[in-house]
This record gives structure tokens, sequence and C-alpha cells, in this order.
């Protein structure tokens, strides 16, 4: 007889890793008001009753996870119980903050607590795994997260969540939300933009005379090993030393803090991971490719755009991939100088030893760096040329 | 024709290539043979202008190749290489079509004469033309480089060792199947190789180089005969005899073959080896099933079918375009007297006989 049973690692430690922690530790966090001390409050003491809910799901997922029956049915199964799960985890925080807010006045908080973080994040760890398991029918499992991404943003536009502390110090915030939301993805798209005009050049240069290579490659380690803070400090000093030098810089707008000195660093950051991945992109074009196409009567202008590019961009798009990434994290820290951006409320928040706040800042540049991050990877892998598949 | 004139290349103070004149005439296979760092390859690349020369002239139809532009001049040359160098985000239709391309060619023009070629090297358009060359083996990759360098019809190919990195029995097909479509078309080409067999096979013209300079410049019948020096004796090695064989083509040495169906009874056959010491079996298509003699009769029942020793044509049979040397080798695999001669269906065309290869 075949055993009922059959362990599938990941998933099941996620799942038993989350039930644990939902049940032990707080969901989320009352304080009487914005900053005083909070009290946990676990799940299974939730208003609302939907906790009921959670709990039977989730036992229904870690026992899924330990059945033996077709495996890609299974796991797309653990792979929708997990979307639900992730939903009504932030249904039940909603609610609760609701009924709270109800009794208590507007005056109250309620934030997430470590419950509702630790049980989401091994739910997303499941859905990654059912996306790397799942093979090559990828598409109920897009199909699943965008349902489940389209079934949060309603909630959230639909005021569900406007009762939790996060949305509330949105509330109060909601138009500087927005205009740093935009200052955030301004700097990460023209440092970004900036290092591709000087880093495709660059790295290119670095492969075609091998002199270059050394100094390219040590400056921009160099560069990358600085800290971000350090090198956003460093340049006040050196840009208000250029603005007296040459007063034309100051009519321009550039000054020692602002939007100036964060370009220069998070370009200056980009650039690595763009040189890099241009460098090795080329070098990986067979060179037998480049005497054949040469001996064939090529130019070298047509050797680099019908041979070498197509076969170097998916490194280089990779290394974009790479540089958006970093830039839309290092962005948060330019606030520091002035910059704006979402580190502005990152700061705020720390300042004020307000946790929502921080968060409020943080999670959309978390979102947003895992946004780019999978687009860019829907593009590159769209993008591969089929003979380097 | 081409024609170099005391053609020299330095390298960083080290010459690669010493006065070198030799002329290639029109339709000629001439290949450049000698040890490695003998400058072949060197001297092949000054001819497409990928390496300029240090010294001397090269003219191609009277015409010095530095009044044309490199890329206008390598465009009318073809050029297949030992790494084949095909682009690995094209097709193999789309390789193939890469100087027709530059050319500013039709694009329905291309693709007929992309399928025209990839046939007569016996790629199958319909299966191959799609693939990528990753899909492809040693020899399926090495075709497709020779069709890339065949496309836009130059009058002159330069190819250097584009045979080297496959294994033995493909380069041998390859050769074969080489040599019948230059028959057929009477290019120019300059073939660079380290084997010797290879350039007794394929030239009309050797050259053999060492250390950059010309040491003889002959029909492969002349440096067998009649090698200048040590060097070219020592580099042709000891079995000349045997390498002329590689020259000489079976069709032309072909017999008829005395054949029997493999239907027939035994009493026909027996009739027929009283003419013949053995006999051909084949089958219903002409293929070659085995072969009979007289040992096979003795002790069999009169009315019994034919008791053969059987044969597989894939391994024992040449073609009319196999070489003496193949029939012969062949033979001592095998330990037959005679080796058949089938076409491309494995059917019976003739024989080649031990006597024949022994007096050619």
């Amino acid at each position: 007889m075949r055993p009922l049973f059959s362990i599938e690692k990941v998933p099941f430690s996620a799942a038993v890793l989350g039930l644990v922690a939902i049940l032990s530790t707080g969901f989320v966090t009352f304080r009487p008001n914005r900053i005083a001390i909070g009290d946990a409050v676990h799940l299974v003491r939730t208003r609302g009753e939907l906790w009921i809910v959670v709990v039977l799901f989730w036992i229904a997922l870690v026992i899924l996870c330990s059945l033996r029956f077709n495996r890609r049915r299974r796991i797309l199964l653990a792979g929708l119980l997990s979307s639900i799960l992730l939903i009504l985890l932030m249904i039940t925080a909603g609610k609760h903050a609701a009924i709270i807010t109800e009794e208590y006045g507007t005056i109250a908080r309620v934030s997430l607590g470590p419950a509702f973080w630790i049980g989401a994040f091994t739910l997303i760890i499941i859905l990654t795994d059912t996306w790397q398991s799942c093979g090559k029918g990828k598409s109920p499992v897009v199909l699943l997260v965008l349902a489940t991404a389209a079934a949060a943003a309603f909630l959230l536009i639909s005021g569900r969540f406007d009762m939790l502390s996060i949305m509330r110090e949105f509330a109060n915030r909601r138009e500087r939300f927005f205009s740093e939301l935009i200052t955030h993805a301004a700097l990460v798209v023209s440092s970004v933009g900036l290092s591709l005009a000087l880093g495709i050049p660059l790295g290119l240069l670095a492969h075609r005379k091998k002199r270059f290579y050394n100094p390219t490659f040590f400056t921009l380690n160099t560069l990358q090993t600085t800290p971000s803070l350090a090198l956003f400090g460093i340049l006040i000093p050196i840009l208000a030393a250029a603005t007296l030098k040459f007063p034309f810089l100051t009519e321009m707008g550039v000054s020692g803090i602002g939007t100036a000195p964060a370009l220069i660093a998070l370009t200056a950051y980009s650039l690595l991971p763009v040189v890099r991945n241009t460098y090795t992109g080329f070098s990986t074009v067979d060179p037998a490719a480049i005497e054949a196409g040469k001996g064939m009567g090529m130019t070298t202008s047509q050797l680099l755009f019908r041979v070498e590019i197509p076969i170097a961009s998916a490194v280089i798009l990779n290394g974009i991939r790479v540089s958006l990434v970093q830039a839309i994290g290092l962005t948060a820290v330019a606030a520091l100088i002035g910059a704006g951006g979402m580190g502005v409320f990152i700061f705020q928040g720390l300042g004020q030893a307000a946790n929502d706040l921080i968060m409020l800042g943080a999670m959309p540049t978390i979102l947003m760096a895992v946004f780019v991050d999978s687009f860019m990877g829907g593009i590159i892998f769209m993008m591969r040329p089929k003979g380097l598949r | 024709m081409i024609s170099l004139q005391q053609v020299t290349k330095v390298f960083a103070g080290r010459t690669a290539v010493d006065g070198l004149s030799f002329d290639v005439e029109d339709g000629e296979f001439c290949v450049i043979i000698g040890p490695s760092g003998c400058g072949k390859s060197t001297t092949l690349r000054m001819i497409n202008r990928l390496i300029p020369v240090s010294g001397g002239v090269i003219t191609i139809g009277g015409k010095d190749i530095t009044t044309y532009r490199a890329e206008e001049l390598r465009r009318q040359i073809g050029y297949a290489i030992q790494s084949v160098g095909l682009f690995p985000h094209m097709t193999v239709a789309q390789n193939v079509g890469v100087v027709p391309r530059l050319l500013g060619w039709h694009q329905t023009r291309i693709r007929d004469r992309t399928g025209h070629l990839l046939e007569m090297l016996n790629l199958d358009p319909g299966i191959y033309s799609a693939k990528y060359p990753r899909q492809l083996s040693g020899g399926e990759a090495q075709r497709v480089g020779v069709a890339r360098a065949l496309a836009a019809d130059p009058s002159i190919l330069l190819m250097d060792e584009p045979f080297g990195a496959i294994d033995p029995i493909t380069r041998e097909a390859l050769q074969t199947e080489f040599a019948r479509i230059q028959k057929e078309l009477r290019k120019t080409i300059v073939f660079v190789t380290h084997d010797i067999d290879e350039a007794i096979r394929l030239a009309t013209r050797i050259i053999i180089l060492r250390e950059g300079k010309l040491v003889q410049h002959d029909t492969p019948e002349n440096i067998m005969t009649n090698p200048a020096g040590r060097f070219v004796t020592e580099f042709i090695g000891t079995d000349r005899a045997l390498k002329r064989l590689s020259r000489l083509g079976a069709g032309d040495y072909m017999k008829k073959a005395p054949s029997i169906a493999d239907s027939e009874p035994l009493q026909s056959a027996a009739r027929f080896l009283l003419e013949h010491p053995y006999l051909w079996v084949v089958d219903r298509n002409g293929r070659v099933l085995g072969w009979l003699d007289k040992n096979d009769l003795e002790g069999a029942e009169p009315t019994a079918g034919l008791a053969m020793s059987c044969l597989d044509h894939r391994t024992a049979a040449v073609t009319t375009e196999s070489t003496l040397k193949e029939a012969l080798s062949r033979m001592v695999q095998q330990g037959i007297r005679s080796a058949p001669v089938v076409d491309r269906k494995g059917a019976l065309l003739g024989e080649i006989r031990m006597e024949d290869i022994l007096e050619a």
C-alpha cells in the first residue's frame, strides 16, 4: 500500500512555522494613542470571529502539504490556499481595527503585529515555492498572483483597512505620500537612466580595450562598497564647494543637498551592475562568431547591432534589473540629504518612534522593488532570443 | 586568379610569413598545408584582409585587394572556419542568409538560395531552416558553415580547417560531399589544413609551408612522387602509396558485379557459381544482403534457400563517390576481396576488386 503522507519540505515547514507564529505571537498591537506602548493581541482574541476561518484554513494548508496525491495539483492547491489566507489575514486585521476604532474612538491605534507579518511571510514563501515547483505551465500561478494582488488592491481602495494605523498615517499625509512616491520613482528612473547612458558605453569600452578593464572596475567596486550614508554625506561639502566656485551651478538648481547629490550618488551605485553585466554580456559572444561575421564582410556596427547586442542583451537587461531594484532601496536613504522620496516617512517615523509611519515609507518601497524585479524578469524572459533559450 | 607577390607578415618582431609568392588559378582547389605555426592561417586571413600584410602585394583578378573597402572585398569572398562561428540567436536559414542580406538581396531570393544551399549540403530545408545552431551536431553545424560561405555565390572561397573539429567518419563524409560540390561549382578555393590526407584527397594543388616560407607548390601527384627534400617526404609520411588511393574515385574503378536475388533457389546459384568465384545476394529492391561462394553450397540441400554470408551494406559497401582508399579499408575490415558499390538506397551498382586496387 502506498503511504498516505508524503511531506513536501518547503511548503510544509513554512505552513507549520506560519501556524505556530500566528497562534503564539501578537497578531495586532493595540495602542490607546499613536505613540503609547502597545499591547499584543493574539489572533484568537481578535474581534469579528474571522480568526476561526483563518485557523481552519491554515490547518487545511498544513494537512495539504503533507498529503500524497497528484503533485502538480497539490502544489497549485497549496498556492491557492495561501493566496486566500493572505487576503483573509488582511481582512481579519482590518475588521478588528474597524471594530476597535468604533469602540475606543479614533485616538486608539491598531497596528499589524509579528504574527501578521510572519504569517504573511510564510504564505508568500509557499506562493514562491508554488511558482518554482509547478514547472512549465506557470499561467495558473500568474493568474493566482494577479488575482491576489487585485483582491488586495480592491480591499485597500474599498476602505477595508482604513482603520489600521498604517492607513491612518496614510490618510493624514495623502497628498504628501503621492508626491513623494513620484519623487522616489523619478529619482530611480533618472539615476538608472543616467547610469545606462554612461554604463553601457563604459562596459563596452572595458570589453574592447582590456587596459580600461582594471581602472573601470576598481573605481566602480570602490564606489559600490562605500556605505550609501557616507557617500551622500561626502557629496554635500563637495557640491557646496562646487556651487561656490561655479555660480552657474546654483542657477541650474544644484546645491549641496537635495536632488543633485542624490542623483549623483544613485547613478554611481547603479553603474556597477550595468557596467559589469554589459562587460559580461559582450564577453559571452563566441569569438568565432565575431571572426566569422568579420570574415563575411560585416562592418563593426553591423556586428555590434546584429550579433553582439542581441546575444548580450539578456545579460545587460539583468544588470539593469539589479540596478533598478538597488536604486529603489537606496533612494529611501536619499531622503536624509533632502532629496525626498519614501525615505521621508521612514525617517519621520524613526524620529517620532511611530512604527506605522516607518511602515508607510517602507512597504511601498518594498512593493515597488518586488514589482520592478518581476516586471523586468518577465521582459527578459520574453525578449530572450529563441536560439539562446 | 589570386596572386601573392613577396607577401610578408611580421607580428611583434616575429616573422610569420616570409616573402611568400604564389598564384591560385581560377577554379583551382589550392590547399595550404604545414605544421602549426607555419603561417598558413595567417596567409589565408591576409587574402580577405582580416590581417593586413606587412609587405608585398596580394591581387585578385589583377586588382590589388587594398583598393577595395575591406568589407566589400570580404562580401565577395566566402569564408568558413574550423570553429564555424554560427550566430546562436539566428536560425540556420538566417545564418546562411547573412551575406545575401548584407548585399541587399530580395527576401524571396534569399529564401530560395538558402533552401537550395541546404539541399546541396544534404540538410533538408524543411527540417533544418528553422533550427537554431545549438540544436545541431558538429557535422551539421559545419555543413551550415559551408552553406553560409557559399551563400552569395562568391567565386572565391577561403576555408580554414573547416572539417578539423569533427569526428573522422563525419569528416570523411563531408570531404566526399564537398569534393562533389566543388566538381559542380568550380570555385577558386584556398583551403588550410594540417591533415595531409585531406590535402591529397581534395587539392588540385598543394602548397607546403614551413616557418612562413614556401617549400613546395605542386599537384598532389607530383608532391607524392617528387617530394622536395626531406621535410616534405617526412610530412607526407611513409604511406604515400596508400595516400594516392584517396585521390582515386571508386566510380572510375567499378566493375560489373555478379548478383542473384535472395528469392532464387540454390540451384540457380550453383549454376552461376560455375562462372564466378562468388555472388552478391540482393533483395528485390537490389539492396545488398550478403554474398555467397562455393563453400556455402557444400552439403546444402539443392532445393533449399540461399545460405549466404550476411553483410551490412552500410558498413561494408562504398558509393561511387568514395575513394579507393575507403574501398580498401572496407575490404580489410570485412575480410573480403571485393567491396560492393551501392547507391544512396543501398542498391548494388557494381564492385571494386582488390586486384584492381593493386593495379591502380
